[in-house]
Order: structure tokens, then C-alpha cells, then sequence
């Protein structure tokens, strides 16, 4: 296009100057890297700890606190890093979800018309996001964690005990259904009868109650015995396990159909709700199709003739097939392994303890659980702010079209509210999924097994530290990057078109 | 308003088979045009036609794939060099003003002289006092141009480009974002500014001023240039069929 | 449909009479009208207040009733200065103070430039300097030094697993004039329900006593409790479960209750030979006997220093004395100290001193040694104040000394803050008319501004020294909140070039350039921080030998640095991209070349749109710095953890957390309420498109 080429015009062309230009940024990033590189290499050279990968192979020589049975001393420095992996995983994952939750009733809160609930929510998210995580950290652990009862004095939930319930009680509930179906139905001359009726009710069972007292009424009752759920101690929570046994497969293939089955009525009668505009109760249809092949499965499954035989394998690794009865007799089974030869497809196994450790249950540290509590209500008071945000963000005259076209509350907020909130919602949500995984790392304050714990423990065994540092920032960064991705993909299918 | 002398001129923009594409989209077509020194050119035509984008290839806010645009003797080409010394030649008003909000008045005027013509500060605010006189606003020197109206604002634009004292003034549509009651007082300067012998491309939808000021009147349909001619020729006496059911719709 | 005819309509009517203008009905306005709506909208609503209103209120009072009863500040008190520089040099410290006021002179230089300050606040803070130097005045007046207990005389104390003896003598540093008081604590030693409301000070035997008391007189109500409980478990009517049963019988089994404490020990009924020495010569100042008839000794201390209180007797005494305090001792090394003559006017070496907690009076004077040994003394570790406090101790030990020491800080605060606000007030009414065509107050809007951008550098030159000026300070001293400060302010001022950098290499439209600054970007946005801490103290002295002279306090701001810049970066970008294209445009133009199109137009915009960002960013920079306590820096959070760590403080986490979330907690929430202002009012907002 120039109509002379000069050499001076050349390099007066925008084009060139801008490939001359990077080429130029390009030598100097390179060189600018290059020379770091050399310089820290050199070092470590001089150290006789060049960067390399095979330490990774070499035997770890220590023992973590939260790892699974598999795990040894023993094995490579390569296993504990997967391990340090997937207690940060277990850690991010749980507080992901926990955190969403706890931030969109916080937010909600955080927008009630009770003044009350409305400002002590403000206050506890003011004191929360200004103050560093680090220090509620210390909090949850030194201070919340760690003055806890003691093993023997465990707190228990549902406390362990007795619990009754007065028989009067259930004539409460059956007098208040009755009244209520009968106010309910009330013909509309007759509707100045409601309070009194209702008023005489209340007043005849708080007679009654105190009537009970001096023992006028009876006071029988229902009694039964709790067995705890929970138990909470310095050295950790123990809570229910689900343990499948092996009649497990059996019973899933019942509730998968029943999952298909609300599934395929769902979109049948959503089908059915566009065509016609006659609408089924799909919800309760849906719970019924599950919850009917849940039981009928359960009782079905738990029929099947029990199992006679077991298979033991002793020290040689020899597997031999022998009644139920003398393995027991012979003690070839534990306990646990005969569990699995349980009628009942699933069992509950509700944490048991003894003077000294618990024998049943699933338990957690007190490490982890200060990190993800610490975690998850850090990141849910930000989500909190974010979800009170893009609730406001959806201008008042929303909802006023959408009252005036007549939709129902839950219509308003499912149809016109939430599609426009999650748009603004999302991005920065994505961020603060971000944070937690990051912020995971603190884990080190505390002394929690996670990831980045691990490899300082290993940077400080091996001596490969820069290997370690960059391995730890890499694994991270692909945490990010799937959190990014996954938020970015979220945040595609709920954007709106504009022009 | 041309006078004998200036139609010898050569012409000071020469367009040649001017071609562009956005992506697939081909918004400039065999666009050949040329104007000549203290010409008022007005372009009209209907959205999208391509107007805006022509006028904004002519500083180089755009880029053309093909052809040939000279200005002033200066090929546009990528050469650093001409693309500085054209936009020195060329004052452009934008339909959104585009003032800079973080600087006065006087400093959105006196920017440009000081940093690309390398004026002193006296002389360049001298020159801005002088330029606000002249579009009707000296008392408003000091303010923020959000303090403004849009005419108000609008005008300070056609100062700000003045400033650069320009051979040439573009117009992008400027009097399209403003109330019916301030565009007078934009045409007004503008009028001025044409009859001063100012070189004018103007994209507009105001007829009358058209009518009154151009020496020309360009219309353009989906990226090419329907039909040309001295107001007089426009207004009364179209030729093209598109160009007629155009008028029949805007006047 | 009405016709036209409808005389309803046709008809025309004129209203004469004026209806009156009357006040809303009760429920339509006033504070009831806001209980209603606000509080008891709906039953749901009603239920809400009542059920959260319990919570905020028993929280509340749990809270205020801990800190009177429980809650041990000395942890703060007599570590603040720790908890402010660190261990910065003392020489230097006059430099802080400087900064401090500087700090506060040009917070109310701002304040007159941009803000207002109403009558009402002003007195407001008037008030709360006066109280804070009143309030210990009236502490003084009123309030009541508690006693100190002390036991005395040769009986072996024994109760659980743990066996104290009295100590024969015990040192203690007192003032000049002061007056010791010492009598039989006899309504102490009546019986175990007097022994255990024992509350204040008291040495490790005292404390013994008091908790065996205790221990005996809740194990017997534990066992008549658990008595009752397993009398109403029956077979029949079961009310414990088997494990609960198996529990409570073996807790029955553990549960001893030994004979009465005061009764078996005869407690106070023999008396007690005493004497109080002066530390330095083991004079004897006054001697005497105390007895269970009540007698009490007094004497007026001849001056400061070290005294000895020596107890003989032969059973076993609970002495009340008024005027003992337990004391920190603090360790210190220093360089020796000449006078103009060459006299050595302080030896180099290890020196201590010794703090009394609850006034604070100190002295260097040594601690005296008998048979060889030192004595043993009124040291906070074994003197605690033990049982609940009441409030008269709570603000005779710990609120009136803790307002005396930060209220002289507070006053000269308030003072320089008030010059800036008066003088800058003063500057702009004097200034020519000409310069305040911008706006009424425009020459005190720009003073400010260079004073603001004057204050980093300022601070930093103050708290570091500037070569040939000020000696330079041992960053590895630097502490507390100065190092929590210092690091995040350094951090986002250094970021700040290269985060602007970023942003414009990342909308650069050199793929090279852009590609180059977006790895960097999002490379470290996806890593945390601590990684990024962690690396800094690994390479830097990698990198270059020389660099491993480098102090840790810099090696922290590098990795701040870096990694604040990745999120500055973004910020400005979006700054960047909220600029309407027009601008560019305009500014091409009017002939403009790309670099001044940066400097001139888009990037002045951006930042003035991104301020509000940057403060959030400034405040979470903030927080974050408290990671590097874990690489080792002992900022705010590292000072904490190594506070409760010391004997004298082991343990007391709660105060000492509490205390740095006030401190993390005001900062961030003053700044989040400035940028929060800023943005509401618009700073500039008038002058945008």
C-alpha cells in the first residue's frame, strides 16, 4: 500500500515497530528469566540439590495424622503428597458446599425485615471479613477445638439418656389438627368463630398442663432410650457411619429405578403441564416413586435367604469357603467383616465408644474440623455479602411486573428473582470458591495434614524445597484452574443476551 | 460557498475503491470520492449504511483492507509517521462528545496542542480562550465537562478539535445525543465553522443544515455510495430509487 | 354504567368545612410503629426477635460477665508495646511517635479537606480523652487495691496428686511511702465455705487451699447428686441407660471427699512471726507477730526497691497483706553506656527489671540473694489472681492501669489530628481567591493530597531511616502491628507500578506482551500466598548469594509485592475496560500517540474508578500479611502466638485474640467505611459523562 519502501519507511510501519517491539519484550522476559534460572540452578548445584523428580520415589520416613490405612512410613514421598492431595480436596470440597449454604442464609439474613436478625447478621459478617483468616483460624483451633471436654466427658447429641414423651402430648397434636381442619373449613358467616375456638383450645391444654403438675392428668409417657449420634471432644467429632453391606448393589438397583421413574414422570408431566396446561403434583409423585422403591427394595432385599458361607483367607493368602458358624466358632471373622453378611442392605453404625477410643464410627481431628470450620464460615460471610448484592441487584420493578402478572411468591422468586441474582451472583462467587481452595493452605497453622503441609515436611526431609515449592504451586494452580473453568461454564449458561 | 480559486485545488482527501470487512460483514465497498480544500461535504443516509465507518477510515479510527485514502497528500498506510501527521490534519466531533471527564474544559482543550504540537501553555490556553469565544461558552472554561449540557459539551468537542487547528473537520453524527433544544447551538457553530472555510465531512440526519450549508450531500446505502450531489440536486430532484424512498421517510 | 344524567354526577358539590390535621393513630408512627414493623411484623417475625434476641442477649452477657470474672488482660497490657513496634530499638522510638503524629496530623488535614467534623463528634472525642484520663483518677479514688494471700509456717499442704509447702521468705518490690499491711485473713480461714470464695491474688499454697476447699464441697454435692439420680433409677422405672449407670458408679467410686480443710489443718489458729527486710541491706524494718486475734501490722515503705517478707510459725497461716503485688520480670541486654567523662554510667551486659502488675512501677535494682540463692519472689506465674473477679478488681487492675498508659498517646493523637484539621482550615480560608476557583475548598483538597502521598514515604523513612540521615533501623526488630503496617503498605505501593504495568501489558495489543502479562497474572492469582511467601524466603537468596544477607521483613515484601501486583493488575484492568472506547478514540483523534492516549486520558480515569477496589484490595493485603507469622515474621498475628507461648502468659489465648481482631478489626473496618464513603458520595462523580 505505501507507495514508497524506503528503508525508513519499513521502519516507520506500524506493523514492524510492533513485531520489533515484542521481539525486544521477548529478549528481555527471556534473558531477564534465563539469568534467574541460571543463577538459582547454579546455587543449588552448588548444594548438590539440583531440582530432580526421583526423590519422589524415595521412602517418606514419617507418619501423618489424617492419612488412610494404606499409608506407612514406609511408603514414597510420592504417596504422601497424593495423600497431602486428598485431605486438601476433602477439606476445599466440604467447605465448598458448607460454606454455599451457611452464605445464602447469612445473606438472606442479611436482607430480613427483622431489624434484629438483620444487624446481628451485620455485625457478625463485619467482624468476620475484616479480620484475617489466619487469626480465626487460631481461634477455631487454640480456643474453640482444643477446650473441649475431654474423652471421657464427650459432649453427646442427642444427649445420651432417657427421653419420655407424655402421652397428653399426642392428644395436643390430634386436638390441634382437629381444630385446625375445622377452622379451616369454617363457612365464611361463621368465621368470627375461629378465635374463640382457637383461643379455647390453646387454653384448655395449658390447663392441662398445669393440671399435670399436681397429677390430675396423667403423666404417662413414651419412653425410650438415645443412643447418641454425635459425640464432640478435644480429640476430635465422631459421627454415624453408613455401611454398605453385601446386599447393597441389590437394594441401589431399586432406588435407581425409583430415581429413573420420578425422573421419566417428570419431564413426561412437565411435557403434559406445556401441552395442556393441566398440572400434576410432579413433586410428590416424584417423592412418592422414590421413596415406594426405597422400602419395597429394603424389604424385598432383606428377604433374600442369608448367607451360610463366607470366605476366609488366612495368613498365606489362602482362600477357603466355610460356614458362617465355625468361622465364628473359630474366630476367623471379625465383627466387622461379618456385618457385610447382614441382612439389612445398609447399616447405621452409630459412633460407640469405650473408656479410651472409639469402636465404631467415623471420626474427624480436630485439626480438620478447625480448618473447615474456620474456612467455610470465612468464605460464607464474603458469599453472604455477594448473594445479599445480587438479590438487590434485581431492580424492585422485577418483581412488581412479575406481581402483576399475577405469579406467585415462590414464582416471583423462582421464575424472575433467581435467574437474574445468579447472573450477578456467580462471577464473584466463582472467586470466593477460589479464596477457599487457596486459603486451604493455612492448614499449616494448625498442623492439618493437607497438601501444602505434607511437601514442607517433605521439602525438609529430601532438601528438594524448590522442586517441592514449584510441585505444591502447580497442583494448586490446576485447583484453580478447575475451579475457574467450572465457575466460567456456570457463568455462560446463566448470562443474558443484550445487544 | 467555493469559490473560483479553490475548484482548481487538488482535491485534499482522495478516496480509491476503498474496501472494508468486519469479519464477513462488508461494511465499505468501491467507496471513490473526492473532496476538495473549504468543501462542506454532508453524508447521509440510512443506519448501518456505512457512513460513520467511511469518515471514521479517513482518520484512521479505522482500518481499511483495500484501496486507497489519501489526505493532504499523505497516503494512509501503516507508516507510524503519516497516521501522526494526519490526525494532525483532522479534527473529528464525535456523537458522544467523548470530553474527557478528569480534565477541565481548558485542559481537555489545551491537551492535544501542548502534547503533540508542543505549544506552551500560554500559548495553547490563549488559543482555548480564543476557541471558547468563538463557540459561545468563555465563561465555562473551569468546569468539568460533566458540569455541562450536552450542547454545552458538544461544543467544547468542536473546540477541542479545533485546537489542533485542523485542515479538516470530521462530524460523526453530532448532533444525534442531544435535546432538540440544544442542537441549534451546535448547528450554529458549525454553520460558522463552514462558512470560515473550514473543509467539513459531516454524517448527519439534520436535513436543513444539509440543505443550507453542504456543497455537497453523499448518500450511502449498505456500504456504497447511492448517489451524489449539490443539495439543490438532492433535496428537489433524486435519482436513485433508494435514495427517494429515503427522503420520502425522513422528510 | 352511570348516564350523564346520574345526578351524582351532575350534581355540584362545594366543601367548605376543612378537615382537621390530626396526629397518625399510635400504631402508625413512633417507636411503637417501629417495634411493630420492625420487630413483630408477623408471628414468624415475633418468634425470630424473641428466639435471636435471647441469643444476642445471653451472648452479651456471657461476654461482658468473662471479661470481668475470668479474663486475664495482663497478656495485653504488659505486652503492648510488643504488640505495637515489636522489639524495635528503643533509641529509635521517638521515630514511631513522630509517625504517629504525623499519621494523625494528616488524618485531620483529610478531615478538613474533604470530610466535616460536627460539633457533636468533636465533642465526642473531647469526652472520650477526658474520660480516659478521668476514669483512672475515679478508679483510684474509689476503687479498692485487693489484698494479696500469702500462707505462712511449716505444715505440708497436700490435695490431689499435689503437695505445697509455705515458702519461709518471699521478695517483692515496692515504692517509696507506700504502706504494707499484713493481718490473719480470719474470715477466710472459718470454715471451707469461707476458704473457697477466695478471690485475688495468691501465692501457690493459698491457691491450694482455696481449691481443695472447693473440691471438697463439689465433690459432696456431686455425690448426693449422683446418689439421688441412681436412688431414682430403679428397674422398673429406668431413667439412666446402662452406659450412664456404669459412668455415674465409677465416677462415685473416684469421688473422695476428704475432712474439712480449714478445721483439720487449723487453719490461723497459731500465730505467725514475721519480718519485712530491705532487699539491699536485709534490715529488718519491721518485725511482730500476727495472731488469730486479729492483730495487724503496718508500716510506710522507706523507699524504692527490693524487700523481703520472712514468715515463721508452726502450724499454718493465711496471711492477708495489702501492698504485695506480683511482678514480671523482663530480660534485657544492652551495650554499655559512657558519660562525657568516660565514666561507665551502665555496664554492658544482662540486665533485668521488674514490673509490678498492677500499677506497673519498675525497678532495676537486683534481686536479692540469701545463702547464695536468689529469693524467691512475687514473680505473676505463681501469684496469680485466683477465683472469679469482682468488678471492683476488675477496674482497679486492669481498666484504670491500661487507660493510664494509653491515654497520654490517646491526647497527643487527638491533639495532632486537630492541628491538621485547624491549620489546613486555616490554610485554605487565607489562601488567594484565585486558587480556590475549582471549589471552595480546593487548596485544602490539594494540600491533603500531597500530604496523603507524602505519608508512605514518610512513614517508611521514618520507621527505616534514610542513609546519612537517620541511622537505619535492624529491620529483624521490627514487630506488631508496625510490621503488619509496614508490610502492607510497602506492599501495595510497590505493587502499585507494576500492577499498572500488567494491566496495560495485558490489554496490550501485542500478543507477545499480553500473552507474557496474562501468564503472570493468572499464574499467581491461582496460587496462595503462602506459596508465594514461602518461595520468596527459598530464592532470594538463590538467586544471588549477596541476597542472603537479605532479612526476612524483605524477602516478605518482595513475595507481597509480587503477588499483590497480579491483583492490582486486575483491578486497573477493570478499570481499563469500564472506560468507553470513545475516549480512546477522541483522544487518536486529536492526534494524541498511544503512550500519551495512557498517561493522559485512559489511565487517570481508571484509577479514579478503581480507588474503592484498591482500598478492599488494601484492606485483604492487610489481613493477608498475618501469613507471614507462618514463614516466621512476628507481625501482629506472630507477636500473639508468641505471647501466649511465655510462661508468664501461657495460655491465654483468648484475651490475646480478641485483642488483635480489635486491632485487624478496626483498621480494615475504618477503611472499608472511607471507601465505602467515597464511593457513595462520588468523589468526582460530577465530573463524569
Amino acid at each position: 500500500m505505501a507507495a514508497s519502501r524506503s528503508p525508513s519507511s519499513i521502519l516507520r510501519d506500524t506493523r514492524v515497530l510492533s513485531l520489533i517491539g515484542q521481539i525486544i519484550f521477548a529478549i528481555v522476559i527471556i534473558a531477564a528469566l534465563y539469568g534467574l534460572l541460571t543463577s538459582i540452578l547454579s546455587a543449588l548445584e552448588a548444594q548438590n540439590l539440583l531440582p530432580n523428580l526421583r526423590f519422589l520415589q524415595d521412602r517418606a520416613g514419617f507418619d501423618i495424622g489424617e492419612a488412610p490405612a494404606w499409608y506407612s512410613s514406609d511408603r514414597t514421598y510420592w504417596d504422601a503428597y497424593t495423600i497431602g492431595f486428598i485431605n486438601t480436596l476433602r477439606v476445599v470440597i466440604a467447605g465448598l458446599v458448607l460454606s454455599t449454604v451457611i452464605g445464602i442464609f447469612l445473606g438472606i439474613f442479611l436482607l430480613s425485615r427483622n431489624w434484629l436478625l438483620r444487624n446481628s447478621s451485620r455485625s457478625i459478617v463485619e467482624v468476620l471479613r475484616n479480620t484475617p483468616i489466619l487469626v480465626q483460624l487460631f481461634v477455631w483451633y487454640f480456643v474453640v477445638m482444643l477446650s473441649l471436654p475431654t474423652f471421657q466427658q464427650s459432649i453427646s447429641l442427642p444427649p445420651e439418656g432417657y427421653a419420655s414423651l407424655p402421652l397428653r402430648w399426642i392428644v395436643y397434636l390430634i386436638g390441634a389438627y382437629l381444630v385446625w381442619n375445622y377452622t379451616r373449613n369454617l363457612p365464611p358467616q361463621r368465621s368470627h368463630l375461629r378465635r374463640p375456638i382457637v383461643w379455647a383450645a390453646v387454653a384448655s391444654a395449658i390447663l392441662a398442663e398445669i393440671a399435670a403438675r399436681f397429677g390430675l392428668v396423667t403423666n404417662a409417657a413414651f419412653r425410650f432410650e438415645i443412643q447418641p449420634w454425635i459425640y464432640l471432644n478435644i480429640r476430635g467429632l465422631a459421627f454415624p457411619e453408613l455401611l454398605p453391606t453385601a446386599r447393597f448393589a441389590d437394594w441401589l438397583a431399586f432406588v435407581t429405578i425409583g430415581v429413573v421413574l420420578a425422573f421419566v414422570q417428570w419431564v413426561y408431566l412437565g411435557r403434559v403441564k406445556e401441552a395442556t396446561g393441566h398440572a400434576y403434583p410432579r413433586l410428590l409423585y416424584a417423592v412418592a416413586a422414590i421413596g415406594l422403591l426405597t422400602v419395597v427394595g429394603w424389604v424385598i432385599v432383606s428377604g433374600e435367604p442369608a448367607a451360610t458361607t463366607v470366605t476366609v483367607t488366612n495368613a498365606d493368602g489362602q482362600a477357603t469357603i466355610m460356614p458362617i458358624e465355625q468361622a465364628r466358632a473359630d474366630e476367623l471373622i471379625t465383627p466387622e467383616e461379618e456385618a457385610v453378611y447382614a441382612a439389612a442392605p445398609l447399616l447405621l453404625k452409630l459412633p460407640q465408644k469405650n473408656n479410651f477410643r472409639f469402636t465404631q464410627g467415623l471420626q474427624i481431628l480436630p485439626e480438620y474440623a478447625a480448618l473447615f470450620l474456620a474456612l467455610t464460615i470465612y468464605t460464607a460471610v464474603f458469599i453472604a455479602e455477594i448473594v445479599r448484592a445480587g438479590i438487590l441487584a434485581v431492580p424492585p420493578g422485577q418483581v412488581e411486573a412479575a406481581r402483576a402478572l399475577g405469579l406467585s411468591g415462590s414464582d416471583v422468586l423462582r421464575l424472575v428473582i433467581l435467574p437474574q441474582a445468579l447472573r450477578v451472583i456467580i462471577p464473584p462467587l466463582g472467586n470466593q470458591y477460589l479464596n477457599l481452595a487457596k486459603n486451604s493452605s493455612l492448614a499449616i497453622a494448625v498442623a492439618y495434614a493437607d497438601l501444602f503441609q505434607i511437601t514442607t515436611t517433605i521439602m525438609n526431609q529430601s532438601g528438594q524445597s524448590v522442586t517441592g515449592m514449584i510441585m505444591v504451586m502447580i497442583t494448586y494452580l490446576l485447583i484453580s484452574l478447575t475451579i475457574a473453568a467450572l465457575s466460567e461454564r456456570a457463568n455462560r449458561r446463566f448470562q443474558i443476551v443484550t445487544r | 460557498m467555493i469559490d473560483e480559486a479553490t475548484v482548481a485545488r487538488d482535491p485534499i482527501i482522495k478516496c480509491e475503491g476503498v474496501n472494508k470487512w468486519f469479519g464477513e460483514f462488508h461494511v465499505l465497498r468501491d467507496i471513490s470520492v473526492d473532496v476538495l480544500p473549504q468543501e462542506v461535504v454532508v453524508i447521509i443516509g440510512p443506519s448501518g449504511s456505512g457512513k460513520s465507518t467511511f469518515i471514521r477510515c479517513i482518520n484512521r479510527l479505522e482500518e481499511h483492507q483495500e484501496g486507497k485514502i489519501v489526505v493532504d497528500n499523505m497516503e494512509l498506510s501503516h507508516d507510524v509517521r503519516n497516521i501522526a501527521a494526519i490526525r494532525r490534519e483532522i479534527g473529528m466531533v464525535f456523537q458522544q462528545f467523548n470530553l474527557f471527564p478528569h480534565l477541565t474544559v481548558l485542559q481537555n482543550i489545551t491537551l492535544a496542542p501542548i502534547q503533540v504540537r508542543r505549544w506552551s501553555r500560554d500559548k495553547a490556553e490563549a488559543k482555548a480562550r480564543e476557541l471558547l469565544e468563538r463557540v459561545g461558552i468563555p465563561e465555562q472554561a473551569e468546569k468539568y465537562p460533566g458540569q455541562l449540557s450536552g450542547g454545552q459539551q458538544q461544543r467544547v468537542a468542536i473546540a477541542r478539535a479545533l485546537a489542533m487547528e485542523p485542515k479538516i473537520m470530521l462530524f460523526d453524527e453530532p448532533t444525534s445525543a442531544l435535546d432538540p433544544e440544544m442542537i441549534k447551538e451546535v448547528l450554529d457553530v458549525m454553520k460558522e465553522l463552514a462558512t470560515s472555510g473550514m473543509t467539513m465531512l459531516c454524517v448527519t440526519h439534520e436535513m436543513g443544515f444539509a440543505r443550507e450549508v453542504a456543497d455537497r450531500v453523499l448518500f450511502f446505502d449498505q456500504g456504497r455510495i447511492v448517489e451524489t450531489g449539490t443539495p439543490e440536486h438532492f433535496f428537489v430532484n433524486p435519482q436513485h430509487a433508494r435514495t427517494k424512498l429515503f427522503l420520502s421517510q425522513i422528510l | 354504567m352511570a348516564t350523564r344524567s346520574d345526578p351524582r354526577i351532575t350534581q355540584t358539590m362545594v366543601y367548605y368545612q376543612e378537615p382537621p390535621v390530626k396526629p397518625p393513630p399510635m400504631l402508625a408512627a413512633g417507636p411503637l410503629a417501629w417495634l411493630r414493623d420492625n420487630l413483630f411484623s408477623s408471628a414468624v417475625n415475633s418468634v425470630l426477635t424473641l428466639l435471636v434476641g435471647a441469643l444476642v442477649i445471653g451472648l452479651i452477657v456471657s461476654f461482658i460477665n468473662w471479661v470481668i470474672t475470668q479474663a486475664n488482660w495482663y497478656a495485653v497490657i504488659f505486652n503492648l508495646r510488643q504488640f505495637m513496634v515489636g522489639r524495635y530499638q528503643v533509641d529509635a522510638e521517638w521515630r514511631l511517635q513522630v509517625m504517629l503524629l504525623v499519621i494523625a496530623f494528616t488524618i485531620g488535614a483529610a478531615l478538613a479537606a474533604w470530610g466535616r467534623i460536627s460539633r457533636f463528634f468533636a465533642l465526642m472525642i473531647i469526652a472520650v480523652v477526658a474520660l480516659a484520663f478521668v476514669i483512672p483518677v475515679a478508679i483510684r479514688a474509689v476503687g479498692v487495691m485487693p489484698p494479696t494471700y500469702l500462707t505462712a509456717g511449716a505444715t505440708e499442704l497436700q490435695s490431689g496428686s499435689s503437695t505445697e509447702t509455705p515458702l519461709p521468705n518471699v521478695g517483692f518490690i515496692g515504692q517509696a511511702g507506700e504502706t504494707i499491711s499484713l493481718q490473719l485473713a480470719l474470715d477466710l480461714s472459718a470454715d471451707d465455705e469461707a476458704l473457697r470464695t477466695l478471690h485475688s491474688f495468691g501465692d501457690v499454697a493459698a491457691n491450694l487451699l482455696r481449691a481443695s476447699a472447693e473440691n471438697r464441697l463439689t465433690n459432696a454435692q456431686r455425690i448426693a447428686v449422683i446418689n439421688a439420680q441412681l436412688a431414682e433409677d430403679t428397674p422398673n422405672y429406668r431413667t439412666l441407660t446402662a452406659n450412664q449407670r456404669t459412668t455415674l458408679e465409677a465416677d462415685l467410686g473416684r469421688l473422695v471427699v476428704p475432712d474439712p480443710i480449714a478445721e483439720s489443718l487449723a487453719l490461723n489458729q497459731t500465730p505467725i512471726n514475721f519480718r519485712i527486710l530491705r532487699g539491699s541491706t536485709f534490715e529488718p524494718i519491721l518485725e511482730g507477730t500476727l495472731a488469730a486475734d486479729g492483730t495487724a501490722a503496718t508500716i510506710a515503705l522507706p523507699e524504692d526497691g527490693w524487700y523481703i517478707l520472712e514468715t515463721t510459725g508452726d502450724g499454718i497461716g493465711l496471711l492477708e497483706t495489702y501492698g504485695i503485688y506480683p511482678h514480671l520480670q523482663r530480660d534485657f541486654s544492652r551495650l554499655e553506656e559512657l558519660d562525657e567523662a568516660g565514666n561507665v554510667v551502665n555496664a554492658a551486659g544482662r540486665y533485668q527489671q521488674y514490673v509490678r502488675m498492677t500499677d506497673g512501677f519498675l525497678t532495676e535494682e537486683i534481686r536479692p540473694r540469701i545463702d547464695g540463692r536468689d529469693v524467691p519472689m512475687m514473680i505473676i506465674i505463681d501469684n496469680q489472681y485466683r477465683g472469679d473477679r469482682t468488678l471492683n478488681d476488675y477496674l482497679v487492675l486492669y481498666l484504670g492501669p491500661f487507660l493510664e498508659i494509653i491515654n497520654d498517646a490517646l491526647l497527643w493523637i487527638v491533639i495532632a489530628a486537630g492541628v491538621g484539621y485547624i491549620g489546613l482550615g486555616l490554610i485554605n480560608q487565607y489562601a488567594p481567591v484565585e486558587a480556590k476557583k475549582r471549589g471552595s475548598r480546593a487548596v485544602a483538597q490539594r494540600t491533603a493530597t500531597w500530604l496523603l502521598l507524602a505519608l508512605p514515604v514518610l512513614m517508611f523513612v521514618l520507621a527505616y531511616g534514610v542513609g546519612g540521615f537517620l541511622p537505619l533501623t535492624d529491620t529483624r526488630r521490627w514487630g506488631g502491628l508496625l510490621l503488619t503496617v509496614m508490610l502492607s503498605m510497602v506492599g501495595i505501593i510497590a505493587s502499585f507500578p507494576l500492577g499498572v504495568l500488567l494491566a496495560l501489558g495485558r490489554r496490550s495489543k501485542l500478543p507477545v506482551v499480553s500473552t507474557a502479562c496474562t501468564l503472570y497474572i493468572e499464574f499467581v492469582r491461582g496460587v496462595p500466598l503462602i506459596t508465594v511467601l514461602f518461595m520468596a524466603q527459598l530464592l532470594v537468596p538463590l538467586v544471588n548469594p549477596q541476597l542472603a544477607e537479605v532479612d526476612n521483613v524483605f524477602r516478605a515484601m518482595v513475595g507481597i509485592t509480587l503477588f499483590s501486583a497480579a491483583y492490582l493488575a486486575e483491578n486497573v484492568r477493570g478499570g481499563l475496560q469500564a472506560i468507553p472506547p470513545g475516549q480512546e478514540e477522541a483522544a487518536k483523534a486529536v492526534g494524541l500517540s498511544g503512550w500519551q492516549i495512557t498517561l493522559f486520558v485512559t489511565l487517570p480515569q481508571a484509577l479514579r474508578l478503581v480507588i474503592p477496589a484498591l482500598v478492599g484490595q488494601f484492606i485483604s493485603l492487610f489481613k493477608d500479611t498475618s501469613l507471614v507469622a507462618i514463614v516466621g515474621l512476628i507481625d501482629l498475628t506472630g507477636i500473639s502466638q508468641a505471647t501466649v507461648a511465655q510462661t508468664e502468659f501461657l495460655g491465654l489465648r483468648r484475651e490475646v485474640y480478641i485483642f488483635i481482631t480489635l486491632i485487624y478489626f478496626g483498621f480494615s473496618y475504618i477503611m472499608a467505611a472511607l471507601s465505602r464513603r467515597l464511593e457513595a458520595s462520588g468523589s468526582g462523580a460530577a465530573r463524569r459523562v
